[in-house]
């Protein structure tokens, strides 16, 4: 069982990581994060998929006072704690600091469970999510682990007038084809076992550059995708 | 007016239209393989970096046809590092705007994101500034040099053509004087005639042959003097007493036809002046590269403007004839006293 969970979250972020920009820098600068509450809460894909979505800090507390567990009622988050910030060790400070106003975010599909943290930014009003899986996660080989690194991806985040979300990532078919047909000058790096996997290797503020000139294009299937999900919170769907 | 004109030919030897085409070809390429990095240029490099070229004409123009000129060739130094910053600043902003703005507007199908960020831009600005500068400063440097060498001929030439000149007024002077000295021998019948127009042969020799030669032996020089003596002692002077010293350590060279025009100036203004018991007495001695010539004469004062005008001649001659061969290598000095006269040559050889 053990074995067929690790395998599942393993094919889970490679099918996420297969057709999405990965980037090894995050997409976001601190002067852009644009940090919304609406978005926490338990919320259904399409696929009956279930996130649960909470303050980062909300988990990160969690670590420090034992079986903490989000819960929620209406697809609310009903347990929301208040963090001290001075009990925190170097390390966690320094963690808060980093991702105080980014998501926890924990999708469980078929009995498979993937934690992410999902930093929310704007540019040029548009809201946008920095996604990158949390690097400690439950059931996966140790010695797979040790040869991870996990990667950034880009979420354009729209909120619906009936309440719905929608997230989509920015395809790699994009940026793969900017690549070939030369139109784009961006830092990167090829890999993968033949080598056709491209990595962006470029700075948040080149990365902020390259989403601005992106959202300008005049291609309109730039936000088109295979990786997509349109997310209802749970009551709402009962 | 010359300096005018100098700098005019100065200006006149830059060719802009060269010199630029060669600045910008070189710049283009050394700045699309710089932006290339590591892959070989492609459609996107080619349009960067041609837009980053069009934002650096006009500020390094400026540096090159305004600021130098204007302010670092007129050694107005504060005033130039001023407007040179000012135009560095400036320019790089410009060329931030014309990429946010222009560029992107103009190419939007391209994606130009890792090229440089503005610390690199100032940098990539102040090289192509001082470099652009350096180079045209070095141009100038050599044009200077062209020019300088070709003044520098040009005077030559004109030291050559005076010489010449200088030359050519001694020979007919001696030649008229040589004349007389056969003419009054022949009225005498006198049998010396022959070894006169010998020593006049040798004395001729020496100034149509030997006197192009640029620079003769102190040697033949003393020869010749010799010789001239020889010549003039013909024509039998009552009590006259001519003697002539001279010693020589080494064989040192002189420019022909400067000691011989002051023989001859102290025979026909002292010992044919009418003086009583005449003298010319002559030393010759070269040492250490020096060369000290004197002739010290007597003379009979004689109240004649023309007399006076044509001794003033000759020796004018001889001095703008030193001047010329021996600029600052030459000390000549007259003295006049109680009838007689000393001059004196001194050259450092």
């Amino acid at each position: 069982m053990k074995i067929k969970n690790t395998l599942l979250v393993i094919t889970f972020i490679l099918l996420l990581s297969s057709c999405v920009v990965k980037s090894l820098n995050p997409f976001y600068t601190k002067e852009t994060i644009s940090f919304d509450k609406n978005f926490i809460g338990e919320w259904i894909d399409s696929k009956k998929g279930n996130w649960k979505v909470v303050k980062f800090e909300n988990v990160f507390l969690s670590n420090t006072k034992k079986n903490w567990e989000p819960k929620f009622v209406n697809g609310y988050l009903d347990n929301e704690v208040e963090i001290s910030k001075k009990s925190l060790s170097k390390e966690d400070k320094k963690l808060y600091a980093e991702y105080k106003d980014s998501y926890y975010l924990l999708r469980e599909y078929k009995n498979k469970k993937v934690a992410f943290i999902a930093t929310p930014f704007k540019i040029n009003n548009q809201t946008f999510l920095d996604f990158i899986p949390v690097d400690t996660q439950e059931d996966i080989d140790n010695l797979l682990e040790s040869h991870s690194v996990y990667t950034h991806s880009l979420v354009k985040y729209d909120l619906r007038k009936n309440g719905e979300i929608e997230i989509r990532w920015l395809d790699e078919d994009k940026i793969e084809s900017l690549f070939e047909q030369k139109k784009i000058k961006i830092k990167h790096e090829v890999f993968g076992m033949l080598n056709d996997k491209y990595l962006l290797t470029a700075s948040p503020k080149d990365l902020q550059k390259f989403v601005q000139k992106y959202m300008a294009s005049d291609d309109s299937e730039k936000w088109e995708t295979s990786t997509k999900f349109t997310l209802n919170r749970l009551n709402e769907t009962d | 007016m010359k300096q005018i004109n100098t700098l005019l030919t100065r200006t006149n030897s830059h060719n802009s239209i060269v010199f630029n085409m060669i600045l910008w070809s070189c710049s283009f390429v050394i700045l699309l393989f710089l932006f290339s990095g590591n892959s070989a240029p492609s459609k996107i490099d080619y349009i960067y970096t041609s837009s980053f070229i069009f934002t650096l004409i006009i500020p390094i123009s400026l540096n090159l046809y305004l600021l130098i000129p204007k302010f670092l060739k007129k050694e107005k130094y504060i005033l130039f590092c001023v407007f040179f910053i000012t135009n560095l600043f400036l320019f790089v902003q410009i060329n931030t705007w014309f990429f946010n703005l222009v560029v992107t507007s103009f190419f939007k199908d391209y994606f130009f994101i890792s090229y440089h960020n503005p610390l690199e831009i100032y940098f990539i600005f102040s090289i192509f500034f001082i470099l652009s500068a350096l180079i045209k400063l070095a141009e100038d440097w050599i044009s200077l040099n062209r020019h300088e060498n070709k003044t520098l001929k040009t005077q030559n030439q004109l030291i050559e053509n005076q010489l010449y000149y200088l030359k050519g007024q001694i020979n007919p002077h001696f030649l008229f004087n040589s004349l007389n000295v056969l003419y009054s021998l022949a009225i005498d019948k006198k049998h010396q005639i022959t070894d006169a127009i010998l020593q006049l042969s040798d004395i001729l020799r020496y100034v149509i042959y030997d006197i192009d030669a640029g620079k003769i032996s102190v040697e033949k020089e003393i020869e010749l003097l010799k010789n001239y003596i020889e010549f003039e002692k013909n024509r039998h002077i009552k009590n006259s007493t001519i003697k002539f010293d001279y010693s020589i350590d080494e064989d040192l060279e002189i420019y022909p036809m400067l000691l011989l025009p002051l023989l001859e100036n102290s025979f026909k203004h002292g010992l044919k002046s009418g003086v009583k018991n005449p003298f010319i007495d002559i030393q010759l001695k070269t040492k250490n590269q020096n060369l000290n010539f004197t002739i010290i004469n007597n003379y009979k004062e004689i109240i004649n403007p023309d007399s006076d005008n044509n001794k003033g001649i000759g020796l004018k001659n001889i001095q703008k004839n030193l001047a010329i061969v021996y600029l600052d290598k030459h000390q000549f000095s007259i003295e006049e006293k109680e009838n007689i006269f000393t001059v004196n040559l001194k050259i450092n050889l």
